[in-house]
């Protein structure tokens, strides 16, 4: 640890003192930095000169190399000045080495000062330096030349001349490149390399790393099989023979080419690309090249080519035709390497024949998302289907998959006739709290009426009113006729005729697909009459009570009678007949004239009485009518016909019967109205 | 008899503007009884049931020559009271008249004296009737509203001073089918049977 806390600044370099019998020995000097410093009040005081410190200074002289023989070494105990410097003279310290100081053989190679320093003056030396001498301590080698160095040259190339007294000179050197840099150097004369037909070798551990052919190819790696460089300029990885097209060859069986990766926001932050930069785009995940004037694919050619990326953040779904018939599929498109381009949508699919699909944008300028939305029909078949979603742009065409998966539904038919049908009930279906979808198939051969106009024909029932029932109706669907209004008390003589019965009655969603009949009960005709005290000319107040009864509705509607009350003049209304074909009844027909002889002279009156007549399928009873005439025959003087007071405000027929009552739930397949057609007739709604 | 005699005088001189006759009537079982009641050029008919089964008391057929109008008003035991003017011209109910002749046989009748008879005869009915005179009386200004009666179609062209006193239809097999008897004449009536009672309701 303390050993890491010292830095070593050399700052003086030793001399030699030259001269007859030269003393044995290198100045050395140095500044002493403590890197662990001193602990200040308030001050973080690291890196200050160690300074009025006692320390020990250990020196090698190795031979060879830096980690090479060791042919002297000695320690000096001495201490820093206030500044941190201390001074010291190599080869006049304590010796440790078994040779001494004169004796080391400056002239048999290269030799290196290793330097060492107790900070605490003891042992635990670290290390500060491990340098190679140059050509001062050479002239401790003149000690020992036969003729005395008048002077020593230090010569640019780095060499050492050394000038004798006789006036020889020899030249020593040089030495090579300094490890720890070159200064003054010419690169005319001073380079790395052969100056015969031979390669340059670099090695490390002894092993070769690089090689500089004699002819200039470069070779790096292990026999030169990583990198190649021949004389053209052309560069091979893994592959010595490069192509004559090729400037660069990569060659490998397990690794790929790994271009610059950056984020588009990197890429765009790029200033003044080059064209044909290229480099991974990580945000679209896409190889890219810069053509000068946009990055593109580098499938793409030009900045107007459209080219995008479709994605579908789910690729399935379910419909499950009871809750929801319906599913939007969304569709994300991204334009980033050419944005605003028109992308078109289309689908490919093998649903079944009554579900539809739409985009809510089958088109799409730019990055946005647009949904298919599938809807489903009840009666189609359940199954798992593919929906292969494709968005074209230019010549771009992406496709993906879209999983539908349909479930199915409860099935129920109806092959003969049958009467006041409860779906839920008949089919011990679940009931409330348990949503179900359910099918009902009416055969061409079924046929639901009811007994009652009261009473629907097909009702859904007790189903739980989250349901969804669908109806393929290939029979009829008949709903009973309203029964023509009846006689009643003089207060309320004329009755309307009552309402046609529903044909089919909703408790939850339904679905409708009628390849054959449903008709809404006809509404009973309304019944006519006359029943209360009135004014007569000649009879003065007198109580008449005449009227008929309104015929039935389509199908099977009653005719309306008396009612039970005793009616002067009444006449029943017609019954009405049943099936598909049925005919209404007519309303009740009363004129025949009705004399009233009243002492001397006769009353006559001339009903004209008629009661509504029942309405066919879908269609409301009519009103009656009534009029009559009235007239005195007078002994002596004839005839006088005489006015009535005008008769009006029968009341009106029954309403037709729905076709199909909603009740509020939403029905599919049918829109709401009235209709007169050969397959549907009478209201549907609410 | 003081009264008989009465009329017996007054007889020659009925020449007064207004003239009340007092009779029945007796067709097909029912009876009524019928006064009428002429004032220069109107006249009214007044039918008053046997039996008022309906509540009717009283029928009155007012007749105005000059506007030729024909009012019907009824009385009824409630108290409601209805009038209408019938638009329509009254229809004949005869498909032939037959022409009354005069017999020459008289009869003296309590009231009123001695009438002449005159006869007629259908193809269904006999017509006999014993008539009397009234020198004020004009009924030839009501021709239009006396249409279903021979007689009295007799009467309106070719006698209308004369008023019956008795008049009888019988069937061709004997049955009496009508009758009319005047029971009493007078000059002194109300004029008010011409009148429309006030709260009498107008039927239109």
């Amino acid at each position: 640890m303390q050993r890491s806390l010292l830095f070593f600044l050399l700052v003086a370099l030793s001399s030699i003192a030259i001269g007859q019998a030269p003393p044995q020995g290198i100045n050395y000097q140095a500044v002493l930095y403590d890197l662990e410093g001193s602990e200040l009040p308030g001050v973080d005081a690291s890196n200050i000169v160690l300074a009025n410190k006692e320390i020990k200074v250990r020196f090698s002289v190795l031979s060879g190399s830096e980690n090479g023989v060791q042919v002297y070494q000695e320690d000096h105990l001495t201490s820093t000045d206030a500044f941190g410097l201390f001074a010291l003279v190599i080869g006049q310290g304590n010796q440790l080495s078994s040779g001494s100081f004169d004796q080391i053989d400056w002239g048999s190679g290269l030799h290196f000062l290793k330097v060492e320093v107790d900070k605490d003056a003891g042992n635990n030396f670290f290390t500060m330096s491990n340098q190679q001498f140059w050509s001062v301590p050479y002239s401790l080698y003149a000690e020992y030349a036969g003729n005395g160095i008048e002077s020593v040259t230090e010569n640019i190339d780095g060499s050492v001349t050394f000038t004798f007294f006789d006036g020889n000179e020899t030249i020593v050197g040089p030495f090579g490149w300094s490890l720890t840099g070159n200064q003054g150097t010419n690169d005319s004369l001073n380079y790395l390399g052969t100056k015969d037909l031979q390669d340059l070798v670099i090695k490390t551990n002894d092993t070769e790393r690089m090689r500089i052919k004699d002819n200039g190819e470069i070779m790096v790696g292990l026999n030169g099989q990583r990198l190649f460089i021949n004389q053209l300029g052309q560069m091979g990885l893994n592959s010595p023979i490069i192509d004559p097209t090729a400037a660069l060859e990569i060659k490998s069986s397990n690794r790929g080419f790994l271009p610059p990766r950056m984020s588009r926001t990197q890429r765009d932050n790029i200033t003044f690309p080059a064209t044909g930069l290229v480099l991974f785009n990580t945000t679209d995940s896409v190889l890219e090249y810069f053509n000068g004037q946009c990055w593109l694919p580098t499938y793409a050619q030009s900045c107007e080519d459209c080219f995008f990326d479709m994605d579908l953040p789910l690729i399935s779904g379910t419909i499950d035709r009871i809750l929801t018939d319906t599913i939007a599929i969304e569709i994300q498109i991204d334009q980033a390497s050419s944005p605003g381009n028109l992308v078109s949508f289309f689908t490919l699919n093998n649903l079944p024949s009554n579900t539809t699909t739409y985009f809510t944008s089958d088109t799409l300028s730019g990055d946005g998302s647009t949904f298919l939305v599938v809807s489903t029909s009840i009666f189609d078949e359940p199954g798992l289907y593919p929906i292969a979603i494709q968005a074209v742009c230019g010549n771009s065409i992406q496709i993906e998959v879209f999983y539908l998966t349909i479930d199915s539904c409860y099935t129920v038919t109806i092959f003969n006739n049958v009467s006041q049908y409860n779906l839920q009930s008949l089919n011990n279906l679940p009931g409330p709290g348990t949503p179900i979808c359910v099918v009902v198939d009416v055969t061409s051969t079924g046929t639901v009426n009811s007994p009652s106009a009261t009473i629907p024909s097909f009702n859904s029932g007790n189903l739980d009113n989250q349901s969804h029932v669908g109806v393929r109706n290939y029979g009829a669907i008949l709903g009973h006729g309203g029964d023509g209004g009846l006689g009643g008390s003089l207060a309320t003589f004329g009755n309307e005729g009552q309402d046609g019965g529903t044909a089919i009655n909703m408790t939850c969603k339904t679905s409708v697909l009628n390849y054959g009949f449903i008709f809404g009960g006809g509404g009973g005709g309304g019944s006519v009459g006359f029943g209360q005290t009135f004014s007569i000319p000649v009879i003065g107040n007198w109580t008449l009570a005449i009227g008929a009864g309104g015929g039935g509705g389509c199908s099977l509607g009653l005719g309306g009678g008396s009612g039970g009350s005793v009616i002067g003049f009444w006449e029943n209304g017609e019954n009405a007949t049943g099936g598909l074909a049925a005919i209404p009844g007519d309303g009740g027909v009363l004129n025949v004239p009705i004399n009233i002889p009243l002492g001397p002279v006769t009353l006559t009156l001339t009903p004209d009485v008629e009661g509504g007549d029942g309405g066919s399928y879908g269609f409301p009873g009519e009103s009656g009518d009534l009029t009559i005439g009235a007239s005195v025959t007078v002994p002596i003087i004839g005839t006088i016909n005489l006015p009535i007071p005008s008769i009006t405000g029968f009341p009106p027929g029954g309403e037709p019967g729905f076709a199909i009552k909603k009740n509020n739930f939403p029905l599919i397949g049918i829109p709401t109205g009235y209709f007169q057609s050969n397959n549907l007739r009478g209201t549907v709604n609410n | 008899m003081k009264i008989i005699y009465t009329l017996f005088f007054l007889l020659p001189t009925l020449s007064f503007a207004q003239t009340a006759i007092q009779g029945s009537l007796w067709e097909n079982g029912n009876s009524s009884v019928c006064n009428w009641y002429f004032a220069d050029d109107r006249a009214c008919m007044e039918l008053i049931p046997e039996k008022n089964e309906n509540g009717t008391t009283a029928i009155r057929f007012i007749f105005n020559a000059r506007n030729s109008t024909l009012t019907v008003v009824t009385e009824n035991t409630n108290g409601s009271n209805f009038f209408v003017t019938p638009t329509d011209s009254i229809k004949s109910n005869l498909k032939h008249v037959p022409k009354f002749q005069q017999t020459g046989t008289t009869k003296e009748f309590e009231q009123i004296g001695l009438c002449t008879k005159y006869q007629a005869k259908s193809h269904q009915n006999e017509f006999m009737a014993f008539l009397f005179e009234i020198p004020a009386l004009d009924l030839s200004q009501f021709k239009d509203f006396f249409k279903s009666d021979p007689l009295f179609i007799f009467l309106t062209n070719e006698k209308p001073n004369y008023f019956p006193a008795q008049s009888i239809i019988v069937k061709a097999n004997g049955e009496l089918q009508f009758s009319y008897q005047t029971t009493s004449v007078s000059t002194n009536f109300m004029f008010s049977v011409f009148d429309i009672p006030s709260e009498a309701v107008e039927i239109k």
